[in-house]
């Protein structure tokens, strides 16, 4: 018999709804799942389950409200999202003792749609990273093989989702965060379009690319996720006016009248014979299915590693300067004056790739190389994303690998970062366009390794993504429930 | 490109109010350090191949924003009137406050807001030191 915590999220709502189980005893099977599995897996930094308790048997007593699109739903929020009165740490040791009085506006509208937020989970020290090995408090754990890292930064939430510890997630996407560890995991994520869901409340990294988004084991559960964040937030003014869709009302698409553009600079470098052999197999299964694969090319791709390390770095350099000791985060003990209780409080508060980031960005922003470094990389970015735009033009969707490699051991490129960086190549240039990007499984590498494929959309076409997600899911081989 | 040498990472390191020095082991100091700005200088080298890229007559992109929105209205708010409004009119810009004083947002003494209280107690809690209603630093002047 299915255990409450293997529902998808979908299935478990619908369940609750016509009271075929309390929401107290989903919380509960959600709850044990989750003291199970952390000891292997390490997932979350914090886990709510007395509040979690409470709030479902609450909600058992006033029954099912079929107006909240996540009534009784267990989800998890990166510890990126301030929750009131809970400690906030983004993984890093100069938020150690922060606890934030006021609530992430994505949390706030969780509640009001009836989720319980049952934990907060782990990630790379101020979501800077890619494989989760970067958090100042936590090694989270691939849940398909514990000697791998589950990607970053997000890691905590596409682990935690995978190994069934909740049917839904939210993570952040700056260049990859969201799509890559899904990837990497074998679960569903998806990045929004630039200012679809409101940043409010969020520990900023980059700010004019950093975009929360959700993960899940179905396509559906994302679109329901989705729809009960976005929209426009009058807190936060990069968050976007446009119309909202109806990302949980989704309909498959005729794959006849499906064309995908398919950049040979995505598609045509060196990757992992084992993912290889996945995503070959993956492409002929859409032609099987009738899909168009429209070869193109976005000639500006190989640029997005530069363009990207000098921009996001430059506004990390500037969000995080904000931590200095003197309002709130770590104090030195040792300071003989005000400069020195700055440079001091920084140095012992930031990890090892948070001050590379720094340092890169003070420098690219700095007089003498602004010009040459952050100037041009914008510059470089308008014409990446001309790149999006001229790739969409005779195509629904572009389709792209994820990651040339599956999950890698430990320790495999902590002390090489400009490779790890260059390993990043096929999610960054999404954010640089600002533009939307689904992540889901293409099927398991004879390593046992999932390996994932993404789709980008136009601004805004988040929906369209979604029903064309629906239907790759119903294409390629389903991945097992992991085994933790 | 520049190269990157000691002297600038440094430099760069002083305006970032970081110590590059901390935290390596005394002895091998020195090299620890020419390791960490040899890298510094790889990642930099590494940045220079966008200058490969003709980008004459190219407008920089800073923001993918699509359309950009109005500004709020430069007006003082309340901390509980932006709760209030951001809670209960969702999209509407939230109201600027009539008595125009910036300080009176945040005075846990005013008797009439508990959320005041409430918020300026909070912030003063996460504060690593603090005296009375005011954060505390090392003595500047």
């Amino acid at each position: 018999m299915t255990k409450l915590h293997e529902l998808s999220l979908e299935e478990a709502r619908a369940g609750l709804l016509k009271k075929d189980f309390k929401v107290l005893e989903l919380a509960e099977s959600v709850l044990s799942r989750i003291e199970e599995v952390e000891p292997k897996i390490r997932a979350c930094l914090e886990v709510f389950g007395e509040e979690t308790r409470k709030a479902a048997a609450a909600m058992d007593e006033a029954g099912p409200d079929p107006s909240k699109k996540l009534w009784g739903v267990p989800v998890s929020v990166k510890d990126v999202f301030l929750v009131k009165g809970a400690p906030t740490t983004a993984g890093s040791r100069i938020l150690e003792n922060y606890v934030p009085g006021y609530e992430a506006t994505v949390v706030e509208k969780l509640r009001e749609e009836g989720a319980l937020i049952v934990a907060k989970t782990n990630l790379d020290e101020f979501a800077m990273g890619s494989s989760t090995e970067f958090s100042a408090y936590a090694t989270t754990k691939n849940p398909r093989n514990l000697e791998r890292v589950p990607g970053g930064s997000s890691g905590g939430a596409a682990a935690g989702v995978t190994a069934g510890e909740f049917p839904g997630a939210f993570g952040t996407d700056t260049g990859g965060s969201i799509r890559q560890p899904a990837a990497l995991c074998g679960c569903v994520g998806l990045k929004p379009t630039y200012g679809r869901v409101s940043r409010y409340g969020i520990i900023a990294y980059g700010s004019s690319l950093d975009q929360a988004g959700p993960l899940a084991r179905k396509v559906k559960d994302t679109g329901i996720l989705l729809a009960s964040v976005a929209g426009p937030d009058p807190r936060d003014s990069t968050s976007s006016s446009v119309k909202t869709d109806d990302y949980a009302d989704l309909a498959e698409p005729d794959p006849g009248k499906l064309t995908f553009a398919i950049p040979k600079e995505f598609w045509e470098g060196t990757f992992d014979p084992n993912v290889k052999k996945v995503l070959d197999r993956a492409l002929d299964l859409l032609k099987e299915n009738g899909v168009a694969l429209k070869p193109v090319s976005m000639p500006r791709i190989g640029y997005s590693v530069a363009t990207y390390y000098v921009l996001a770095a430059s506004e990390a350099s500037t969000n995080l300067a904000r931590y200095d000791g003197v309002r709130y985060g770590h104090r030195a003990k040792k300071y003989d004056d005000l400069l020195s209780l700055y440079v001091n409080s920084r140095t012992e508060g930031f990890g090892k790739e948070v001050k590379r980031r720094i340092l890169l960005g003070t420098f690219a922003l700095s007089s003498g190389y602004y010009d040459a470094y952050f100037k041009k990389a914008a510059k470089v970015r308008r014409l990446i994303r001309e790149d999006f735009e001229k790739a969409l033009e005779g195509a629904d969707l572009i389709l792209a690998p994820v990651s040339s490699i599956p999950a890698w051991p430990f320790g495999a490129f902590t002390d090489d970062p400009l490779t790890q960086y260059q390993l990043d190549v096929m999610t960054l240039p999404l954010n640089l366009a600002g533009g939307p990007g689904l992540s889901l499984p293409a099927g398991l590498g004879d390593d046992g390794l999932p390996v994932g494929v993404q789709l980008f959309g136009k601004p805004f076409g988040e929906k369209k993504l979604l029903e064309a997600g629906l239907l790759l899911e119903k294409i390629f081989p389903a991945l097992p429930a992991a085994v933790v | 490109m520049p190269a990157i040498d000691e002297k600038t990472a440094l430099a760069i390191a002083k305006l970032a109010r970081l110590d590059l020095r901390e935290g390596l082991a005394p002895g091998t100091e020195e090299a620890e350090l020419k390791k960490l700005v040899e890298e510094f200088g790889k990642i930099v080298g590494y940045m220079d191949i966008l200058g490969e890229v003709d980008t004459e007559g190219v407008e920089p992109l800073y923001s993918p924003m699509v359309e950009p929105r109005p500004p709020r209205e430069d007006a003082p708010f309340t901390a509980a009137a932006k709760d209030a409004d951001a809670r209960g009119a969702k999209g509407a810009p939230g109201k600027p406050e009539s008595s125009g004083d910036p300080d009176a947002s945040f005075d846990p003494d005013d008797p009439d807001s508990s959320a005041k209280e409430d918020r300026a107690r909070w912030i003063l809690d996460d504060a690593p030191m603090t005296f009375g209603r005011y954060f505390t630093v090392p003595k500047v002047v």
